[in-house]
């Protein structure tokens, strides 16, 4: 464990520098246009290569796991796949922005750096093999976010919504760094496979395992698991649509990605795992509050964005299970990350249409805003409808097939078995409100003047467009995707 | 096996795409360029279907042919197409890929020729038609999910192509629902939709469970796989005590009920004459030439798993030769010329499935095909004629055509004289070759020995109807006067050629067709069995291999081999058949030739003359009023009920409201929560690592009393706060057994005076979870126990009741009675139990104290 590092290092950093160095090329490139049209697909375009770098790092990938710059970061086909799906979040997010802000009109040339910037936060936590990198790449992608969220400054709501997130935000990183100094405390080092191979000797050490739900709490916090979710319905219905996309799908997916490394690392081990102290009951009892929770407040909203945001929730409460299932049944976190993926490619998507239905000074997040809209704008409602679709889980679309893979993996304990029934009930009352959007496009009759009278935006409808596409392509022949989530193995 | 690559997939995808064009934009193009799209890609499917055929397929054909010799089993010929692996997770794998061989060719140029002939029909005949697009569209769906279903490797592919064909029929049975603007016409036709549809999915289910008992034998779909593992489905076994059967005879009739359904056979027929409501070139492209074959494909592609079962084949081969009179036999008395045609389509099926069932696949394939181009062509013809009189279906209301119809009336004279089987149309050929090869077979089945001599004379009875009812049609249309009325006649729509030259193409097939498939009697080659003997000869190879019939004491369904090749023999039955052909003919000039008012009078006396047949005959055997009364009555009831219990009770009063309920405590309690207010966020969140960390510091403390239920006194028991083996925390524990707030194990010692001793001094307590006491007293103990964690500094106390009882109490009291009646046998064990219990609470007590 020497602490020099090799030239060679920043070679295998390079999807990572290479987003960070696109995000000064965003930045430089506003500073000298005037009219910031151009920042959206340029942003877009950036993280197209970076996709073709981390797809090309995956392939190219020979060892099961790479320590970099002395063990700070880590390279895995794991944290390479889930460089793509935030970098596929971002290619969406700045595309549905592009249209969204252009017709509202309120973002500062910096937005598009900003999604950029925290993205290459969420990328670090991916790869994060120490902890200092796991609140560096935490606190870049949080910063990055609170500033997005309340970027749209003549809007009170959002700026309250960012205010809100951010004083939470620093809550749960507070509960993170003492975390992490408690375990730091109890092993003397913050490495997570070090932490990992000393942590025989503190099973039964309240000062470690407070540690790690401290940690826990935080990761909680970001993927918004119940009793850590207050932030979420505000903060999703306060940001700019395109931001609550962003938030849902990516942010969602670093603490998830976060979350299954801690699980395979700081908290591996059946000592930890079971047991009065282990985090599988505190972990089951989340998930479970956090599915039922979600699913059943998410019942009576009438805003589509308040409702979406208790969905995710929901699905933050689903994903958890994975998580569960991972050390309990000894599985690769396959379908997590197909989960993931398709998770964030639907919510983007959804948000997307979200966006696009509202014009300047009308949002039209309201759901009797949108009767009618199939008969009128049919292409739209279609996208629409296969999102909602895959978010209640129907086939033939993504949503299906990733939670089939993910509760039939889970399934094969039988303490996992209760939660998966629990999930599957509430998939069934999720698909009430998943219905509403659909009833309210093709059953409502807008009569007389329409209601919603969405905008007119290329990069938007390609967003959506490419969206439906994947999930359902993802829904029908997932076979590809499914084999390289299985190749996506954490590195030892 | 002569296996090798082609781009298969461009065959249904070329249709497939038409289809979404023509239904996705098809309102914003003009009607040349739909029908454009609709008939180009069908004609491209087409020649790339030739091109693969006769270009690829036929040279892999003539290696294998070559290669065979005598007495070896020819390999089958076959192109292959891997599509892609659509589910490829550790053990579970579906792959799809797309399989030409000489069963399926025969398919694809059928469907997608005549398929081509009827759309460009359609141009014709629904030129006026609003929707223009999306009939192309349907149309073209339809040909893709068709060919889908043939081309497809595995059982899972064919499924899918047909539920796709299903979708279509019932889109386009109930295409004009909004007819003339009247609701109840357009009720009427998508109805007949509905009906389609759901008498299909009946069928289907009975498909889907054959699947089901397949790959849970073999493993897989895939029909190759199938073929190589049959002896999985060897196993037989007897449910209910009946039997036995094999699995393989389970699945081939499970598989067949699905095709009943699909290919309209008893009893599953009711929804084809309703078809009928669509437009025409529908008929004769789905109904008829097609889609309603695709029964007889599945069980020639699966002949395999049919020769396993003779007495399933024996049991196909009693309900295709009872559909084809039966059907026949209703179509005598119709005078709705679709319903005629619709009731010969489903009696031309039955001789399809009596092939089947006499193990003769390829002359069941072979009536496929030639039934494909006379069918069409009358159904074509039909329409025309229906067309040029504005929509009249009625015989009755037609005759005299013959003049005003040129084309027409030739070209169905040419179809009308091949389903009549009238020697050297392609009928002729075909019926005669199914009705030979019953007459010869031998079902051995145990008890079965029977079939082929009765099927043969339903078939040969049926032949007499078809030659009759198919020359009344004839006659009532084309001969005579002209029965339409005057105004009709004066706006008299003559076809166009895109009408008159799919009918001559298709009646030129109708005619020559026949010469492809010559009876060995007549001719040295029968290019059309040779051409399909790899893939029906190999059925009864691999159904001998895997040892089932012999295991069943069966044998096979196979030719009589003296039989077979007595030449005089079949140029006897060949007669009998041709002069029952005549007959029918013969009958129906006779009375229908000069179909007038008088004749019409003459006739009804003659039918009253056969009493209830005709009335039966008529009223289609009143099938559709006793399924309505049996099926959809009793569905009504039971519906009813659910309404009552499940609907009104379960769902509205405790789902709905119950939910709607919960929903608003649960969303007052969230607002309550969710109040906006910041502050209240953190202190949820603290609260919740808080209780997190209270949880997870918090001792362990579940409580196991062993033995259960009431104690005796004396009576050891155990309390074991054991926890399994991830429990690594090590613990602390004292007891109260009397919960008198002294703590009574480990014994306790008072604190030193000293004040430094008494900082340092502990109370004691144990490390063992496990405590072993003996209560003394018949009372409910309390037993406290305390838990610490000494490194967590946390403490807990739980508390368990014990039920102590004195056993002699009850015994006591019984013994007091019964002391009053016999006072000699009980005091000796009346004064035992007591002593025992002070023996044993004496040293207990002092134990603990």
């Amino acid at each position: 464990m020497s602490s020099a590092f090799k030239m060679a290092d920043f070679s295998f950093a390079a999807p990572i520098i290479f987003v960070a160095l696109w995000a000064c090329v965003v930045l430089l490139a506003s500073a000298f246009s005037t009219k910031s049209s151009k920042l959206g697909p340029l942003t877009a375009f950036g993280f197209v290569i970076g996709l073709v770098i981390t797809g090309y790092f995956w392939t190219a990938l020979e060892q099961p796991r790479m320590s970099v710059f002395s063990g700070m970061l880590v390279l895995d086909r794991f944290s390479l796949f889930l460089d793509m799906i935030f970098l596929l979040a971002g290619l969406l997010t700045s595309l549905v922005a592009h249209g969204y802000v252009e017709e509202h009109g309120f973002a500062e040339s910096e937005f598009y750096a900003v999604i950029a910037l925290s993205v290459v936060g969420m990328m670090l936590m991916g790869h994060a093999g120490d902890f200092i990198i796991v609140v560096i790449g935490l606190e870049t992608m949080s910063l990055g976010v609170y500033s997005l969220v309340a970027s749209w400054t003549d809007k009170r709501k959002s700026t309250e919504a960012g205010l809100k997130y951010f004083v939470m935000g620093a809550v749960a990183s507070g509960f993170l760094v003492y975390g992490i100094a408690l375990l730091y405390g109890a092993t003397g080092s913050t490495r997570l496979l070090v932490i990992t191979s000393r942590a025989a000797a503190h099973i039964g050490d309240p000062l470690y395992i407070i540690g790690l739900f401290m940690v826990f709490g935080a990761l909680a916090f970001k993927v918004a698991l119940v009793p850590f979710h207050m932030w979420t319905p505000d903060a999703y219905e306060g940001a700019p649509t395109p931001i609550t996309g962003f938030m849902a799908a990516a942010v969602k997916t670093a603490g998830f990605g976060l979350l299954v490394r801690a699980v395979s690392t700081i908290f591996s081990g059946e000592s930890f795992a079971y047991g009065s102290t282990g985090w599988i009951n505190i972990a089951w009892m989340l998930s479970m509050l956090t599915m039922t929770v979600g699913n059943v407040l998410a019942l009576r909203q009438t805003n589509i964005k308040r409702m979406l945001a208790y969905s995710s929730i929901a699905h933050a409460g689903y994903i958890m299970l994975g998580v569960i299932a991972i050390p309990v049944l000894g599985l690769d976190p396959s379908a997590v990350l197909l989960y993931l993926l398709q998770y964030a490619v639907t919510t983007i998507g959804a948000f997307g249409v979200v966006a696009w239905v509202g014009r300047r000074d009308a949002e039209n997040t309201g759901l009797e805003q949108w009767a009618g809209l199939g008969a009128r704008k049919p292409a739209a409602a279609l996208a629409m409808t296969i999102f909602m679709l895959s978010l209640g889980g129907i086939p033939p679309t993504a949503g299906f097939f990733a939670k089939l893979y993910l509760f039939k993996s889970a399934m094969g304990h039988p303490s996992l078995l209760i939660l998966v029934v629990i999930a599957a009930i509430n998939s069934v009352i999720s698909i009430f409100y998943y219905l509403k959007p659909i009833v309210a496009m093709y059953f409502r009759d807008a009569g007389g003047e329409p209601i919603a009278e969405p905008m007119r935006s290329s990069s938007l409808s390609v967003a959506i467009t490419l969206a439906a596409i994947i999930v359902f392509l993802l829904g029908m022949v997932p076979g590809s995707a499914l084999e390289m989530a299985i190749k996506s193995t954490i590195g030892g | 096996m002569g296996r090798s690559t082609f781009p298969l997939y461009w065959i249904p995808l070329l249709p497939l795409l038409g289809a979404a064009l023509n239904l996705l934009i098809g309102r914003k193009l003009p009607r040349r360029l739909s029908h454009a799209i609709g008939c180009g890609s069908v004609l491209g499917a087409l020649v790339v279907a030739m091109v693969a055929v006769f270009y690829h397929l036929y040279p892999a054909w003539q290696a294998a042919h070559a290669s065979v010799s005598h007495g070896s089993l020819p390999p089958v010929p076959q192109i292959v197409n891997p599509l892609f692996d659509w589910i490829v997770a550790g053990s579970v794998s579906i792959k799809l890929s797309l399989l030409l061989d000489p069963l399926s060719a025969v398919m694809i140029l059928v469907i997608t020729f005549v398929g081509f002939l009827i759309h460009v029909y359609s141009t014709g005949y629904m030129s006026k038609d609003p929707s223009y697009a999306r009939y192309f569209g349907y149309l073209n769906l339809f040909t893709g999910a068709m060919l889908i279903l043939v081309l497809g490797d595995n059982l899972v592919s064919l499924f899918v192509g047909w539920e796709g064909v299903g979708l279509c029929s019932y889109l386009l049975i109930g295409f004009w629902f909004d007819k003339n603007g009247t609701r109840v016409f357009g009720d009427e036709n998508a109805s007949a939709g509905k009906k389609a549809f759901i008498v299909n999915r009946i069928g289907d289910l009975a498909f889907i469970i054959g699947m089901f008992v397949i790959f849970a034998a073999v493993g897989s779909l895939n029909i190759e796989d199938i073929a190589s593992n049959a002896g999985k489905l060897a196993a037989g076994y007897k449910p209910f005590g009946f039997g036995p059967y094999s699995l393989a005879g389970i699945a081939a009739l499970l598989l067949f009920i699905g095709a009943t359904g699909k290919s309209a056979q008893i009893p599953l027929f009711v929804w084809l004459p309703d078809a009928m409501a669509g437009p025409t070139p529908v008929s004769a492209l789905i109904h008829a030439a097609t889609m309603v074959t695709a029964g007889v494909y599945m069980c020639i592609r699966l002949n395999f798993l049919y020769m396993m079962s003779p007495a399933v084949m024996g049991f196909i081969a009693i309900i295709g030769g009872l559909t084809a009179l039966f059907a026949a036999t209703i179509g005598i008395t119709q005078n709705d010329i679709k319903k005629v045609l619709a009731y010969s389509t489903v009696s031309q099926l039955g001789y399809m499935f009596l092939a089947v069932g006499v193990g003769a696949f390829s002359a069941a394939l072979f009536h496929v095909f030639t039934h494909a181009f006379f069918k069409a062509c009358l159904f074509l013809g039909a329409g025309a004629v229906i067309h040029a009189l504005h929509d009249e279906q009625d015989m009755r209301a037609m005759g005299g055509l013959r003049k005003r119809l040129p084309i027409t009336h030739l070209t169905m004279l040419a179809s009308t004289l091949a389903i009549a089987g009238v020697p050297f149309f392609s009928g002729f050929f075909s019926k005669d070759e199914i009705l030979w090869k019953t007459f010869i077979s031998v079902n051995g089945a145990p008890g079965w020995s029977w079939i082929p001599s009765v099927t043969y004379f339903l078939g040969l009875a049926a032949a007499l109807c078809t030659a009759f009812y198919m020359f009344r049609l004839y006659y009532m249309t084309f001969s005579g006067r002209i029965r339409a009325p005057e105004s009709t006649m004066k706006h008299f729509h003559p076809p166009g050629p895109a009408m008159t030259v799919p009918l001559i193409v298709l009646a030129t097939g109708a005619v020559l067709l026949g010469f492809m498939g010559m009876p060995s009697v007549l001719s040295s080659t029968n290019a059309f069995h040779e051409w399909l003997a790899p893939v029906t000869e190999r059925g009864l190879h691999i159904a001998m291999g895997t040892g089932l019939l012999a295991k069943m004491g069966a044998k096979p369904v196979v030719a009589d081999a003296t039989k077979a090749h007595n030449h005089g023999l079949e140029l006897g039955l060949m007669a009998v058949s041709v002069l029952i052909a005549l007959a029918g003919i013969f009958l129906a000039r006779r009375y229908y030739n000069k179909y007038t008012d008088d004749q019409r009078e003459k006739l009804e006396d003659l039918a009253n003359s056969f009493g209830p047949l005709t009335t039966l005959s008529q009223h289609k055997y009143y099938v559709d009023e006793i399924y309505n009364f049996i099926f959809v009555g009793g569905f009504k009831l039971l519906a009813g009920f659910c309404y009552r219990a499940a609907d009104r009770l379960v769902i509205d009063i405790i789902g709905v409201n119950g939910t709607a309920a919960v929903v608003d405590v649960v969303g007052k309690l969230g607002r309550f929560f969710q109040n906006g207010n910041l502050q209240h966020y953190v202190a949820v969140m603290l609260i919740g690592v808080g209780g997190i960390v209270w949880l997870v510091g918090r001792p362990p403390a579940h409580m196991k009393v062993t033995p259960k239920g009431p104690i005796v006194i004396g009576q050891k028991v155990t309390i074991d706060l054991t926890r399994d083996n991830y429990e690594k925390r090590t613990l602390q524990y004292r007891w109260d057994f009397e919960d008198d707030g002294k703590w009574d194990f480990p014994k306790q010692t008072l604190p030193p005076k000293d004040p430094k001793a008494r900082k340092r001094w502990r109370p004691a307590r144990t490390s063992s979870p496990v405590v072993t006491h003996v209560f003394t007293k018949a009372k409910k103990y309390s037993v406290k126990v305390e838990v610490r964690d000494p490194r967590w500094h946390t403490t807990r106390y739980e508390k368990v009741t014990i039920n102590v009882i004195d056993p002699n109490a009850k015994k006591k009291q019984d013994a007091d009675k019964k002391k009053k009646t016999k006072k000699s046998a009980l005091p000796a064990k009346a004064g035992g139990a007591p002593h025992a219990s002070l023996q044993t609470g004496g040293p207990n007590r002092g134990e603990v104290r």
